[in-house]
């Protein structure tokens, strides 16, 4: 059985690649998947528009979110992964610059599991980033639905 | 014995007797009447005796005439008894008698009462009804009279209780005079003041007491009081101004015994009322002149709501003349539809409350605009109105508004910092460590250290937006009052910097507790700050000790953070809480400089004040004070 998938949504792209530099120091060796926009995430999430034909085991074990994204902002996908039953349990991250606290209870209003503030520091980030995979994908259960 | 008169003789010495007692007029005194009917019918009906009494507010007057009487016995009698009882009592001294009455319209005012001896002859009908003529000319006479022993009953005794209690008249006098126009009786603390007196009065009449001038001023008053009228004048004398009424004095029957003055010091009266004018005059250019819109309203009945008065600047403000607002209801002023709560409003100002609010007005011209008011219920005698103010808001919303925007762009400023300024930071960071990582090899060790450089650059940077949006939102969010523990929050910030410096031994004295009243987050933020300062000022030192605490100033209670390490000059203390401001250099210390205007600013959004002591190489103790009405109550 492969690995779960890790679903990476960051419109920046030095930014997602050093999350997947992070991610791999961290010894974290699940498969990502990076989309750039809000709504590449939904396509890729419910496989339609350019993700249609994506393999239905393929649902993420993981979601780490941005906050601010083009086309439609990570608070709307949020939204709509929590409005749908075959997306409700999946667990997120919300992988973001701000630690504005309308940001975090806006999130955590949503449906978000954790919300993580991306240290400017890369030591730092590769240890958040350390703990958050240990968490998320070995010591924590994931939901029944979607264990791929 | 006599012959009976004949009624022809009878009648003609009574006419003889009504035209002179016409021709005497007033010059004739009561009692000279009643001797002159005496003597007349003791002649006319050849009577041994003939009593005549007649009484007159208060004085009697008695005359008889009488033939070979014991005037002992008669000087005996009653003559204050009614004509029938008179003519009863004169049996005893042997008298057979018969009596008329003596009236003034329908009030008996005396008798007439003629005697014979038993023996010498019964009285007639004639004797009854010439008796009746006598009695009804006596009064007609009486009536045209003088009575001076009324008046002199005044004179003569004027009672000391009424005395005394007139000679403290205040503030004017009395003086009663008679119809001589003589002053019978003057009291009064008044008196003095236009230099007359008791003795300079009494007995005296207005013509020798006063220069000609003078009395023929008063005269007519006197006069007309001493024909029943009132009369009243305001009198300016030395500066002050007196209120007479000349009145006349009346018996319990009505009959003017005389006149008095009543004289009353208005000048304070005067004067009250020239500084209530003035002050009227005052008030009602504070009205007129001010730039508040002032209105009274009617508040109750079918016409409540009714501008009663509108100022100026009511007028101005709405586009009408002040004319064109009083008498029309208020609501004219309304945005239909809009004043939904104004029912509400209306009741509360009813049961008393002073309410403030705001609605939108429309002008004359149908423009709109803001309107924030005062109103309230006010009494004006007997009545209740309703006293508003209001002004014009239209330049207030416009800088709320102007605020409000500003707010909002500050907050997505704030955001995009946040989210965007750190974003690249990362970028440094991430690939400075990447190259490092991956090229590390090929660097020599300049180069590393350039690249350690760039990353404590980019680390001082973070923390620089960090501390910058710490203080923005510090700005920006609402303050709450709710119950603290900051020897708690010190020890949990003790904690965490325990955690970011292990290698520092740092001993903390602190309170068990220390109860306070604020909002917890920013309290955290300030304690942070504050606390870190003393873990980062006290760095050199082996035994760093850091304080917190709190103590009392004039009462007040005052917390304070103390630390024993670099310490600061005083002459530089009004820089420490300065945005950017610092007093040691980055190499000595690392910092932004933004740390104690943060906390200068926490302090202030709780209504405290915060200031700082130290001394270099000693030490530092920063102090702080939080709204100091919420921490007493």
């Amino acid at each position: 059985m492969k690995a779960s998938l890790i679903l990476l949504v960051e419109d920046n792209p030095r930014d997602a690649e050093l999350t997947q530099r992070a991610l791999k120091k961290s010894n974290v060796g699940n498969p990502i998947v990076h989309v750039s926009d809000g709504a590449e995430a939904i396509d890729f999430l419910f496989r339609q528009g350019a993700y249609a034909d994506r393999a239905p085991a393929d649902m993420p074990r993981l979601v780490l979110l941005d906050l601010k994204l083009p086309k439609v902002d990570g608070l709307d996908v949020l939204r709509a992964l929590r409005a749908d039953d075959r997306t409700r349990l999946v667990p997120v991250v919300m992988l973001t610059s701000s630690d504005e606290e309308q940001d975090v209870v806006r999130s955590y209003g949503l449906g978000a599991n954790s919300f993580v503030r991306k240290p400017v520091d890369f030591a730092q980030f590769v240890e958040a980033t350390r703990i958050l995979g240990l968490y998320w994908l070995v010591v924590n259960r994931p939901p029944p639905a979607v264990v791929g | 014995m006599q012959d009976r008169p004949s009624a022809a003789n009878a009648h003609a010495s009574l006419l003889a007797l009504a035209r002179a007692a016409q021709e005497l007029n007033h010059e004739l005194d009561a009692r000279a009447v009643l001797r002159i009917v005496t003597s007349c019918a003791a002649a006319a009906f050849g009577a041994d005796l003939v009593v005549a009494t007649a009484s007159h507010g208060g004085s009697r007057e008695t005359a008889r005439a009488a033939v070979g009487l014991d005037e002992a016995a008669l000087d005996a009698l009653d003559a204050s008894l009614d004509g029938p009882s008179l003519a009863a009592a004169l049996a005893p001294v042997g008298l057979t008698a018969i009596s008329a009455t003596v009236s003034r319209g329908a009030r008996v005012c005396g008798a007439l009462v003629a005697g014979w001896r038993d023996a010498s002859r019964a009285p007639a009908d004639d004797d009854r009804a010439l008796l009746d003529a006598f009695a009804s000319l006596a009064a007609q006479a009486l009536a045209l009279a003088r009575w001076p022993s009324a008046l002199a009953g005044l004179h003569i005794a004027p009672d000391t209780l009424h005395r005394a209690i007139l000679s403290n008249y205040p503030s004017g006098a009395v003086v009663v005079f008679d119809h001589a126009l003589r002053y019978t009786f003057a009291e009064g603390k008044g008196l003095a003041e236009v230099g007359l007196s008791r003795a300079i009065l009494e007995g005296r009449t207005i013509y020798e007491v006063f220069p000609p001038a003078t009395s023929a001023a008063i005269e007519g008053d006197y006069r007309a009081a001493l024909e029943g009228r009132v009369t009243r004048n305001e009198i300016a004398f030395n500066g002050k101004t007196y209120l007479t009424s000349t009145i006349p004095v009346r018996d319990g029957d009505g009959v003017v015994l005389g006149g008095m003055v009543v004289t009353h010091d208005l000048s304070e009266r005067v004067a009250a009322e020239a500084a209530l004018r003035e002050s009227e005059e005052r008030y009602r250019l504070l009205f007129e002149r001010a730039n508040e819109a002032i209105w009274i309203l009617e508040a109750e009945g079918p016409e409540a709501g009714t501008i009663r008065a509108a100022n100026a600047a009511s007028a101005r403000m709405h586009g009408y003349t002040a004319d064109e607002l009083v008498g029309r209801p208020i609501t004219m002023l309304d945005v239909p539809d809009v004043a939904a709560d104004a029912p509400d409003k209306l009741r509360r100002i009813l049961a008393g409350e002073w309410v403030d609010g705001q609605v939108p007005h429309v002008r004359k011209d149908g423009t709109r605009f803001p309107v924030e008011f005062t109103a309230g219920l006010i009494d004006v005698g007997p009545r209740r109105y309703i006293l508003a103010f209001s002004r014009d808001i239209t330049e207030r919303v416009r800088a709320r508004e102007r605020a409000d925007d500003m707010m909002r762009e500050l907050e997505s400023f704030s955001w995009s910092v946040a989210h965007d300024l750190r974003a690249p930071l990362r970028s440094i960071d991430g690939y400075s460590q990447a190259l490092a990582e991956d090229c590390g090899a090929a660097l020599d060790g300049e180069g590393r250290r350039f690249l350690g450089y760039i990353r404590e650059s980019t680390r001082q940077m973070a923390q620089l937006i960090d501390d910058l949006l710490t203080l923005s939102r510090v700005t920006r969010s609402e303050v709450r009052a709710e119950p603290v523990d900051l020897a708690q929050i010190a020890r949990d910030a003790a904690q965490r910097l325990a955690h970011l410096n292990p290698g520092r031994a740092v001993t903390l004295v602190v309170a068990p507790t220390i109860p306070a009243l604020g909002d917890a987050r920013l309290l955290r933020v300030a304690l942070d700050n504050l606390l870190g300062n003393a873990w980062k000022f006290s760095a050199q030192r082996g035994d760093a000790r850091v304080e917190v605490g709190e103590t009392s100033l004039d009462g007040e209670r005052v917390f304070f953070v103390r630390d024993n390490g670099a310490g600061f000059d005083m002459t530089y203390a009004d820089k420490l809480f300065g945005v950017f401001q610092r007093l040691h250099s980055a190499a000595e210390f690392e910092g932004t400089g933004v740390g104690l205007a943060i906390v200068r600013r926490i302090v202030r959004r709780h209504r405290g004040r915060v200031w700082a002591d130290g001394s270099v190489g000693v030490g530092a103790t920063f102090f702080f004070t939080l709204d100091s009405e919420a921490q007493a109550s």
